[in-house]
């Protein structure tokens, strides 16, 4: 190798000055990079539901849905939970990022109840709205965008229980609460996509 | 002197690597971006000619419909030609582009690795058995056409399977050029490369949801029964959206980044603006995503009488225009033979380019010739009815062939890079005239097919004007050119080092202006092993500059 090139590789490294930057954490971006494709996929599917819907009450002039098939106490309730769920994984990714472990675990515990309960009372209001798959396709499109967001929350679950696991485990704290962070911020993306739903399928009917 | 120690004992450290797994298992444990980059260009450039020679069977079956010479019946050409076309987009052209972006991006913006290496090489296997499971579908009489309703159900798993996959892969390089770039390295000193992988990933992340939503819906009413398995039409649509223009661009964005970086290289001097090459590549992603926005609600029938729509359309051809202009600048042979495929074939993917855009324009326009005669304020002599027909697959076959060629030129610019060896120059000379022969003859047969009225696939019937025929052979003949340009490519890319190309690795060094210059060739596990500071987007260059003015 030449001095010349090695004179070269010198002024890069160190004659060239420039400051540090500050950036995000990878797992923080990589997550937001994922909850950004998740919520365009959602849009999409609702986007699709809604012009399916729109197209169904133009040729036919009749509703798609009806007050008696979609009651709103369960949908209301629901976006009460995932309110609440969000706020709650706010509070755990607080508590790690003050090393408070007791409160970190609650806060976890709390949003991952939220979630199941939203997954339950889901389940309850499909089981009044009497759907089925196979007898129309109102009820098709209407599983769909329903299941999917289930889907989601599952997801959201288990990435909130590893995390939290980890907590447990010391993994996170408050020099490094990025895992924490994370997953709350796929939890409120996930939170979102129901907000979504529910004016979408529930309230617009 | 110091510095001359100091390299040294770099030079010791890089080259005497601990020996690790060999083999399969290297490839699946594997924590370097460079080997899985490989993999996705190798694994793309094989399934490249796989779908040419099947979109080859697909053409000449077109030519003539009303009597079928390789298949049995017109459900086996409409199965052929969903394959060829799914295969070709998401087989070939994205996971090639995704490798050069695995591989060259992180070199580029300084980094040791990819921001997820193992992610990238779980989303490559992932991706593979999504193909595989693509291509069972097929051969098991499923996909769109198919006769089998669980193979269909295969086929629109394994769909999502493949762009789940490339989702989660340009996940990991927009990582890598957000958040783990070198020291000085600003968003405005990111390379054209770099940056245009950035705007190409983001889009990706964005628009390919999309089509994974649209699956969903269409699995969900295919299983319920509500879509039929002879809807062949209903299922060939799947994939439609972002294979139509303006989205169908977003392919095209990283093969501008390619384009200026390998070219100026070649031709001894950076391109200068690099703010407008920039921006000019993000108004590119600006304009593919944007009829996403604009008919949201109404992706899977694009509103081709909505203003927007039409103004976003117009709007590809600017940024394409200014990324021309600029190439046109630079483009001189290079002094290396080595590499002089290089600007030739920068020099005629953008010219395809422009084609592709202006057939575009002239597609999104055509509405409004239409809107302007119903309202009466003008009278156009002829109205071109060309929605629906063949027109779209020769814009597309533009744009694919314009990155087919570009990904020639970044493949050979980047050879020793990749490979540590020089490719073939002959094969690639061949490969280059080819594809581009192939794809104007492609896309002007499909683009003229189109406006002689012939219905678009997967139209089992040859309609049309008298010369529709005539037209669908030349589509067919640029098919038959574009196979070999892929066959030379691959052959180029797997075959073992010649006498000429192979080269010590320290004599493949400072032939660039951007950081991946700076590695030995191809980089030692970790890249730099000094992270180094910047303080431009031509890092390299700048630096001799400064060298030679203290020599002075």
């Amino acid at each position: 190798m030449s001095t010349a090139e090695v004179t070269v590789y010198d002024k890069i490294s160190a004659d060239v000055e420039a400051p540090e930057q500050a950036r995000p954490s990878v797992l923080l971006m990589a997550t937001g990079l994922v909850s950004i494709s998740v919520f365009m996929g959602f849009a999409a599917l609702v986007g699709f539901y809604l012009t399916e819907r729109a197209g169904f009450r133009a040729v036919t002039g009749e509703p798609w849905l009806t007050e008696a098939t979609v009651p709103l106490t369960q949908p209301n309730f629901m976006l009460l939970s995932v309110g609440l769920s969000a706020i709650t994984a706010l509070w755990a990714v607080y508590s790690v990022r003050n090393d408070d472990t007791a409160n970190a675990l609650l806060a976890t515990g709390l949003t991952l109840l939220f979630g199941v309960s939203q997954i339950a009372q889901t389940f309850f209001l499909l089981s009044i709205m009497e759907l089925e798959a196979s007898a129309d396709e109102r009820s098709v499109w209407i599983l769909s965008v329903i299941g999917a967001q289930i889907a989601l929350m599952i997801l959201a679950i288990i990435y909130l229980a590893l995390t939290g696991l980890r907590t447990v485990g010391g993994g996170y704290s408050s020099k490094d609460y990025e895992g924490m962070a994370s997953a709350a911020l796929f939890w409120i993306v996930s939170a979102l996509v129901y907000v979504l739903v529910w004016y979408a399928i529930y309230i617009t009917k | 002197m110091t510095i001359t120690e100091e390299r040294s004992a770099v030079q010791t450290v890089s080259t005497t690597a601990e020996p690790g797994p060999s083999g399969i298992e290297s490839l699946l444990s594997t924590g370097d971006h460079k080997p899985v980059g490989r993999l996705w260009i190798s694994v793309g450039s094989l399934f490249l000619v796989v779908s040419l020679g099947l979109a080859l069977v697909a053409s000449f079956e077109a030519v003539d419909l009303g009597s079928l010479s390789f298949l049995d019946d017109t459900d086996q050409y409409v199965q052929v030609g969903s394959l060829a076309q799914e295969l070709l987009l998401f087989g070939a052209i994205v996971p090639i582009l995704v490798g050069l972006g695995i591989y060259i991006v992180p070199l580029q913006v300084g980094a040791s690795s990819l921001a997820f290496p193992r992610g990238a090489a779980g989303a490559f296997w992932t991706w593979l058995i999504g193909c595989s499971l693509l291509i069972v579908s097929y051969v098991a009489n499923g996909g769109a056409g198919g006769g089998r309703t669980d193979f269909v159900e295969l086929w629109i798993l394994s769909l999502g399977i493949i762009i789940g996959s490339i989702i989660w892969a340009l996940v990991c390089i927009a990582s890598t050029v957000l958040g783990v770039r070198t020291a000085g390295m600003t968003m405005v000193r990111v390379p054209a490369t770099s940056w245009s992988f950035l705007v190409f990933s983001l889009l990706g992340i964005m628009i390919l949801p999309v089509t994974i939503a649209e699956l969903v819906i269409t699995y969900v009413r295919f299983s319920a029964g509500f879509i039929r398995l002879g809807e062949t039409q209903v299922l060939a649509d799947v994939i439609r959206g972002i294979q139509s223009a303006p989205t169908v661009f977003w392919v095209a964005i990283p093969a501008l980044g390619v384009l200026l970086d390998a070219v100026s290289t070649s031709s001894g001097a950076p391109v200068k603006s690099h703010r407008t090459v920039l921006g000019a590549i993000g108004l590119l992603g600006v304009a593919s995503f944007g009829v996403n926005i604009i008919g949201f609600a109404t992706v899977r029938e694009p509103s081709y009488d909505n203003t927007l729509f039409v103004l976003d359309t117009v709007l590809t051809i600017l940024p394409i225009l200014v990324i021309f202009g600029l190439l046109l600048m630079k483009i001189k042979p290079d002094a290396d033979t080595r590499r002089s495929v290089t600007p030739f074939a920068g020099l005629l993917s953008g010219l395809l380019l422009l084609l592709g855009a202006c057939a575009a324009v002239l597609g999104a326009i055509e509405p409004v010739a239409i809107g302007l005669k119903e309202l009466g304020i003008a009278e156009p002599a002829s109205t071109l009815i060309v929605n629906g027909t063949m027109f779209d697959q020769g814009i597309r076959a533009a744009v694919y062939g314009a990155v087919l060629l570009a990904l020639i030129a970044g493949l050979n610019h980047w050879s020793v890079k990749i490979w540590g060896r020089y490719l073939n120059q002959p094969f690639l000379s061949l490969a280059t005239l080819a594809a581009a022969a192939g794809t104007f003859l492609w896309s002007a047969g499909s683009i003229a097919a189109g406006i002689d009225d012939q219905q678009a696939f997967p139209a089992t019937e040859l309609t049309g004007g008298s010369q529709v025929e005539l037209f669908s052979q030349l589509a067919a003949f640029g098919v038959v050119a574009m196979l070999l340009a892929g066959a030379l490519l691959f052959i180029s890319i797997v075959q073992g080092p010649t006498a000429e190309a192979a080269v010590p690795r320290d004599q493949l060094r400072w032939v660039g202006f951007t950081l991946e210059w700076m590695t030995e060739s191809p980089p030692a596990v970790g890249n730099f092993t000094v992270p180094p500071v910047v303080g431009s987007a031509t890092p390299v260059s700048d630096a001799i500059a400064i060298n030679e003015g203290a020599e002075e």
